[in-house]
């Protein structure tokens, strides 16, 4: 599978059509994807009608940015005709979806052909993709391993260059910790940038939608295809398309870019630690600074997570809880439990880690941080010990995401492989509505040939 | 709060909010209401001015 922005030019130019294009990616899922457990449902009739639609629209001199680009979508965001299933099983007898999600449409609208609905955690609660109901989903450097969650299928679709682009979402990390551990790039954009209309909810409050891919050109592409105000998500900005693929040539002199240290260092395994270290390397980054109280920002997420996440689901819990995952419907019950003073404790937490950061970012432009404290680890293990202390590992994955996401900031996720291990990310991090320097510093990494997505064997 | 407050905590939220736990499920829950507390006291405990809102509409 070639790059979008190649595929985007060919069929733009008319010397591949997007229906070859896509019968192609067809084949390769169903080729592949059964040693991965990545899709929940392939959608072939649409994707081919989609394909046809990009033709005739290039034919007739529309020049589209993602034209005839195969992607997926993590299976809670809405596609018109299946159940959004959100990783549930509970939800598997649903109507179909009337419409498509915001983002689902966009995608149509520039271009892109949807091939499928992708696995994830039930509800997005998880960071495995270990899901009892639609399998767990394999990751392709190692399929004895999981590939991150929730948007894990998200994660290994792209990974296996089954698509070259996929919509993820990411409430403490499910964008950031699948790319991390699939060896591919993500962004998790600031709060508010992307609609999440149609997008089934998990925590209102630090639910974010975004794009994931196996090239940086592509995230960017696929990114500034999907921005926009939209009226139907009151949590969207009304703020018009910034984009970034321009933006990504733009270099880094001037940039004030600092290593996050303390918490973050201190919740990371030597691989992670080295995978921040060359990045800084390769960026000329010899300062360090501290997340201001990072680990009261990572308390009040996981506060605000379970009883949000708790709340929304009550009746499942009360009802039909011997239906829902086993892995996390124990969470699920405590979250519901938490005292309402702990909640709106953990809501002014956030406003004040919101502002010492801002204050931070007065003095700095970007942030560097591993993305997750390890390389994938094997499916079925619990635990993981870090800094000397034995940590439940399903909830640990997110440790160093979590504090980020609570306050919205936006973040490139970009891999930093190293021959014959398992690939781990960075995330560079930015002030709010700043994804532009993600972007600037991820293509200054990519143009040191640090930062690339390594091809799994397996690949199509 | 030990592992007996919390447990009665466990059963009369439970109550409150319609949930019949199984004893298995029971002992589970206690677990994980024990782990969000120990994440939460940091956050329970902290002195924040007055002026710090819980913001109605969150900008980042």
């Amino acid at each position: 599978m070639t790059a979008a922005v190649e595929i985007a030019a060919a069929v733009n130019a008319q010397t591949k059509s997007a229906l070859a294009v896509t019968e192609a990616a067809l084949a390769a899922i169903a080729r592949t994807d059964p040693k991965l457990d990545s899709f929940t449902a392939v959608t072939g009739d649409r994707a081919l009608a989609e394909a046809r639609e990009v033709d005739r629209r290039v034919a007739a001199g529309e020049r589209l940015p993602l034209a005839g680009v195969p992607y997926a979508a993590k299976n809670l965001f809405d596609i018109a005709g299946l159940p959004t299933l959100a990783g549930a099983k509970v939800h598997a007898r649903r109507p179909a979806a009337a419409f498509d999600a915001t983002l689902v449409t966009r995608m149509r609208e520039a271009g892109a052909v949807l091939t499928g609905a992708l696995n994830m955690d039930e509800f997005a609660y998880g960071f495995t993709t270990e899901n009892a109901h639609y399998g767990v989903t394999r990751n392709p450097h190692d399929v004895s391993r999981i590939a991150g969650g929730s948007s894990g299928g998200s994660g290994a679709a792209v990974a296996a260059r089954l698509v070259p682009l996929s919509l993820g979402s990411d409430t403490n990390g499910s964008i950031r910790v699948p790319s991390s551990l699939c060896g591919i790039y993500g962004l998790k954009p600031t709060f508010g940038r992307l609609s999440r209309h149609g997008a089934f909810p998990f925590v209102d409050s630090l639910d974010h939608v975004g794009p994931l891919a196996a090239s940086l050109p592509d995230l960017a592409a696929c990114y500034d295809a999907l921005q926009g105000a939209d009226p139907a998500d009151p949590a969207c900005a009304q703020r018009p398309p910034q984009p970034v693929s321009a933006a990504c040539d733009e270099g880094i002199a001037g940039l004030r870019i600092a290593r996050l240290a303390g918490y973050f260092d201190k919740h990371t395994t030597a691989p992670a630690r080295a995978a921040v270290d060359r990045a800084c390397l390769a960026l000329g980054v010899t300062r360090s600074e501290e997340l201001p109280a990072a680990s009261l920002a990572r308390a009040a997420a996981f506060v605000i997570t379970g009883s949000e996440g708790g709340a929304r689901h009550l009746r499942h819990l009360r009802e039909r809880r011997d239906e829902l995952e086993p892995l996390s419907r124990d969470r699920f019950v405590a979250g519901a439990l938490i005292p309402a003073a702990w909640y709106v404790k953990a809501q002014r937490v956030r406003g004040w880690v919101r502002d010492g950061v801002r204050e931070l970012f007065r003095d700095v432009d970007v942030l560097i941080a591993a993305a997750t404290p390890t390389a994938a680890t094997s499916i079925g293990d619990e635990w993981i010990e870090l800094a000397g202390e034995r940590l439940p590992l399903r909830a640990s994955l997110g440790l160093l995401t979590q504090p980020i996401s609570c306050i919205g900031l936006p973040v490139v996720v970009a891999p930093m492989p190293r021959a014959g291990q398992l690939p781990i990310g960075v995330q560079i991090i930015a002030a709010p509505w700043r994804e532009d320097l993600c972007f600037r510093v991820a293509a200054a990494l990519v143009a040191s040939g640090a930062s690339f997505s390594p091809l799994p064997p397996l690949a199509a | 709060m030990n592992e007996r407050d919390i447990a009665a905590y466990v059963d009369t939220a439970c109550a409150l909010q319609g949930i019949e736990l199984a004893a298995d499920e029971r002992a589970r829950v206690v677990d994980h209401f024990a782990r969000i507390l120990v994440i939460a006291t940091p956050l329970i405990e902290l002195e924040l001015p007055d002026s710090v809102e819980l913001a109605p509409v969150f900008e980042p």
